[in-house]
């Protein structure tokens, strides 16, 4: 275990082996590679704050983007797959970085970009998806389509 | 700006030692390969602007977040009824080539 200083959650005991791995960090701070995703609230599906474990300042809230936009299955790249080493069977995990602003209907989420993390191995990327999504989807009430 | 019409296996030389060279042209995509340096970094556009969007998402305001929490928390159910139906994707196409969890 190890303890870590965080933006939302005062220190926190964390098990170093939950921590998730970017080899290139994410978008725009590629000097910090490792974070942990630590819920709000037990809800599932509720939003997520991804920690670096190094620095608290750095740290982003997130959200499932299934719960933003219903019936959101992107396509990868296959370089990312490969970069992941997501293979026919690979469970993966999708997190979506949110801009919180005052007021829900202020509010998006980049589908665009979305975080993906091989479950199994922890390893995660932030990812450009080849298809039509926003990077700043309102979280507003639902809409159709992408 | 410089603007050139390039065809498929023409290429451009930047600088010392960049080398682009457009590899094919399938309707709207063009397949671009690119020559440098190790520690030239390349970078899609879309990445860059994700940079901002993640620079912008770090400046939270806390009350901003409480509400959003307290929002998200009043629509709990229908964000299981999502989830449910995710799970019940999932099953149905229990062959599918990425498994979204």
């Amino acid at each position: 275990m190890k303890t870590i200083q965080t933006m939302y959650f005062g220190e926190v005991e964390i098990d170093e082996s939950s921590l998730l791995h970017f080899e290139e960090g994410m978008a725009g701070f590629a000097d910090a590679h490792t974070y942990a995703l630590l819920p709000f609230d037990e809800d599932e599906g509720g939003l997520m704050c991804l920690q670096s474990d190094e620095r608290p300042e750095l740290a982003f809230i997130v959200v499932n983007p299934s719960m933003v936009l219903s019936g959101y299955e992107p396509r990868l790249e296959e370089a990312d797959e490969r970069a992941l080493e997501i293979g026919a069977d690979t469970p993966v995990h999708l997190l979506a970085v949110v801009v919180v602003k005052s007021g829900m209907e202020n509010c998006t989420a980049n589908l665009k970009c979305p975080v993906v993390v091989n479950a199994q191995t922890l390893a995660a990327k932030q990812v450009v998806l080849p298809g039509e999504y926003s990077m700043r989807w309102p979280l507003g009430p639902q809409k159709k389509g992408a | 700006m410089l603007v050139l019409s390039r065809k498929a296996g023409e290429s451009l030389v930047i600088g010392d030692g960049i080398t682009v060279t457009v590899q094919s042209v399938k309707g709207d995509v063009v397949r671009i390969a690119i020559d440098a340096p190790r520690q030239v970094p390349i970078l899609r556009g879309e990445l860059v602007a994700a940079g901002e969007v993640n620079r912008e998402a770090l400046g939270a305001e806390d009350s901003a977040l409480q509400a959003l929490r307290a929002g998200g928390r009043r629509r709990k159910h229908p964000g299981q009824k999502v989830t449910r139906y995710m799970r019940r994707l999932r099953h149905a196409h229990g062959h599918r080539r990425v498994v979204y969890i």
